[in-house]
């Protein structure tokens, strides 16, 4: 599953990186390293959602990233 | 009898009153103060009548409303929701109705107030009423489990354990996502949320925590990056159930439901525990899971002014509001805990911090003070939480049962403060001494004989320990006792509060020698008045030779190893001395 959209950091919890899809929806980025990210870059995600998992930010459901790469 | 006595207690209230009132008015070390936001009050000239008020608001563009029932004579109205409260003030000074108008300030006199510097700090805290809680309960011994990222609670390997967290007790842990006994904290939201509920507390070190004698069981279901999967989580709630846990918090949420997670909230349920967990950052109107399960009791975040902050979750399953920050007017409106810097799990940091993450710990925190006082079921403590909430009269989705009242919440289980019998011990003991230092000619018999004559043994137990019973027959009969039966069944010297309010700095004259003295007057000519001032003289002997061994609470005025504990120590021989005098002329006469 791919998303595109816009990276930014939500300071909630721990603190997370989530990404504002294109499909309009909030996904937080999980299983990658936040220091990949920089807050406004748009990015494409390769990876899937994990409806079982849970997280400290709580901001939106959690994207397993496999993949990551700038647009 | 009974009026000379209380005529003179009363006479020396009002004058000790009047002069420490007067004191604490100037006195910015004794009452904190603070601006509420978004609020005005205005003095208008006495006797304005409501129309005025009406006419100059709609042309001032607000609302307002006389302060309580004496506004219209005294002329003192509120204005709420202001944006611009500068603005605003200078506008309602150009007006000739007004004496004067500043913005509302709150006056809270110090409670059990902690000596940890960074306290003032900690807006939450004063925000959920602790410092009258704490007056009642500390949460010692009941079991809090921290479902989270770990705790650094020991100094092993690359962790350390936080320097306020020393001295606060751990029950052993585990780590489900790495499948050890050593759940410490790679990341630092476990630890925030620990201190929270359990931060080593007047300890003269950083920061507060709720429930600073419960203790805490660390239970490491989320990575280093703050995620975790459904087996760990529910494991961790069994695994924590099974090992004693009382209360579960969950700073943690998923938006996937899942049937393994429930079943384990039902299971704490059923085994006695009460699950807490937070209800969301995502600021919409569906409450993330495990606070959306049945028996989950799920929490929303407010800011420093009280109001549901834009990121929290409510809705249907919301069940209380609780301080979990704000910080888009800077760091000081998160909620500051010590924690581990980010990536360095050995370098100990406070850190400011926001979520409903934040806010759970606290419900959670009260919820232990809860079982502590006498709460049996987790059912018991949810309805005391509920009916204790403050600013709801009742459930809507927004709010939830409202915002969390640590002292409202221990009222409404009808917890009272704990009777301490060491300072009767204390007089007990100095009877002993005193007995034994007087000449047998003299001695008016064996220490029992003394002590229960109900002559001596009735005021004793009035100034050492408090006429508890008339708040337990208040609390059986009649209901919650009123500020003045909760004064009068506190121990005598201890009556300043009925005068001054609640206040961890006592008054010295109080807490001094000079009622025993005034008591001893009457006694010279009034032979059978000697027992009584006996007994007074020793049970203020006894209290006071307790306070200054347990060195609380400090005196006014008095810098504690400096003034007050010779203060105290002076004073309670002084009445030793008394009652020396009193016990031994009564055998002489």
């Amino acid at each position: 599953m791919k998303l595109k959209g816009r990276v930014t950091f939500e300071d909630l919890g721990a603190g997370a990186w989530m990404l504002e899809a294109e499909d309009g929806k909030r996904y937080e980025l999980a299983g990658v390293d936040g220091g990949r990210f920089k807050a406004g870059a748009r990015v494409e995600v390769e990876g899937h959602l994990d409806a079982g998992a849970a997280s400290t930010a709580m901001a939106g459901p959690i994207f397993r990233v496999k993949r990551v790469t700038s647009v | 009898m009974r009026m000379v006595v209380v005529g003179l207690l009363g006479s020396a209230l009002l004058a000790c009153g009047t002069q420490a009132r007067h004191d604490k008015r100037t006195r910015a070390g004794d009452v904190t103060s603070g601006r509420v936001p978004h609020r005005v009050v205005v003095d208008f000239r006495d006797g304005t009548p409501a129309a005025v008020l009406a006419e100059r608001g709609a042309s001032w563009g607000v609302s307002l409303r006389f302060n309580s029932l004496v506004g219209p004579e005294d002329g003192v109205a509120l204005i709420d929701g202001v944006e611009d409260v500068e603005g605003l003030l200078q506008a309602i000074r150009q007006s000739p109705d007004v004496e004067f108008a500043e913005p509302l300030l709150t006056y809270q006199a110090q409670d059990w107030t902690p000596n940890d510097p960074l306290y003032p700090k900690q807006w939450n805290l004063k925000l959920i009423g602790m410092p009258e809680a704490w007056e009642v309960s500390h949460g010692k011994g009941v079991i809090v489990a921290v479902l989270d990222t770990g705790v650094a609670y020991e100094t092993k390997g690359p962790f350390v354990r936080v320097p306020d967290l020393q001295g606060v007790r751990f029950a052993p842990g585990y780590d489900f996502v790495h499948d050890s006994e050593h759940p410490n904290d790679d990341n630092g939201h476990g630890t925030h949320v620990a201190g929270t509920i359990a931060q080593a507390t007047n300890n003269a070190e950083g920061v507060a925590g709720i429930a600073f004698e419960a203790t805490l069981m660390p239970i490491k279901v989320l990575d280093a990056t703050g995620a975790g999967n459904s087996a760990d989580i529910a494991d961790g709630i069994r695994w924590a159930v099974d090992h004693g846990a009382r209360v579960l918090n969950l700073s943690l949420g998923g938006f996937g439901y899942s049937r393994v997670i429930e079943n384990a909230v039902a299971y704490a349920r059923r085994h006695g525990a009460l699950v807490v967990a937070a209800a969301g950052n995502h600021g919409d109107g569906t409450v993330a899971y495990p606070a959306a399960y049945a028996g989950a009791v799920g929490v929303g975040a407010v800011g420093p002014d009280g109001t549901r902050t834009p990121y929290s979750a409510w809705g249907e399953q919301l069940d209380l509001l609780a301080p979990g920050g704000d910080k888009r007017q800077g760091e000081e409106g998160g909620i500051l805990q010590a924690t581990i810097a980010k990536g360095a799990p050995g370098q100990s940091v406070y850190a400011s911090s926001q979520g409903t993450s934040m806010a759970t710990p606290h419900v959670a925190g009260v919820a232990a003070l809860l079982f502590a006082a006498g709460a049996k079921t987790p059912e018991q403590v949810e309805r005391a939480l509920y009916a204790g909430a403050s600013g709801s009269g009742g459930w809507d989705a927004q709010r939830g049962h409202g915002l969390l009242d640590a002292a409202g919440a221990l009222r409404a289980l009808g917890a009272t403060p704990p009777i301490n019998w060491q300072p009767l011990a204390a007089s007990a003991a100095i009877l002993l001494l005193l007995l034994l230092s007087l000449n047998p000619r003299v001695r008016p018999g064996g220490v029992l004989n003394v002590l229960l004559d109900p002559r001596l043994l009735l005021p004793l137990l009035l100034s050492s320990v408090g006429f508890f019973v008339l708040r337990v027959i208040w609390q059986r009969w009649v209901g919650s006792p009123p500020a003045l039966v909760d004064g009068l069944s506190l121990p005598l010297p201890d009556w300043e509060r009925i005068v001054f309010g609640r206040g961890r700095l006592a008054h010295p004259l109080f807490y001094s020698a000079l009622l025993p003295l005034l008591l001893a007057v009457p006694a010279i000519a009034w032979k059978g008045f000697r027992p009584v001032a006996a007994g007074i003289a020793l049970g203020f002997a006894g209290f006071l030779a307790y306070a200054a061994w347990t060195r609380a609470p400090g005196l006014s005025w008095l810098p504690f190893h400096v003034l007050a504990l010779p203060w105290l120590v002076a004073n309670a021989a002084a009445c030793a001395l008394l009652a020396r005098a009193l016990l031994a002329k009564r055998e002489k006469a």
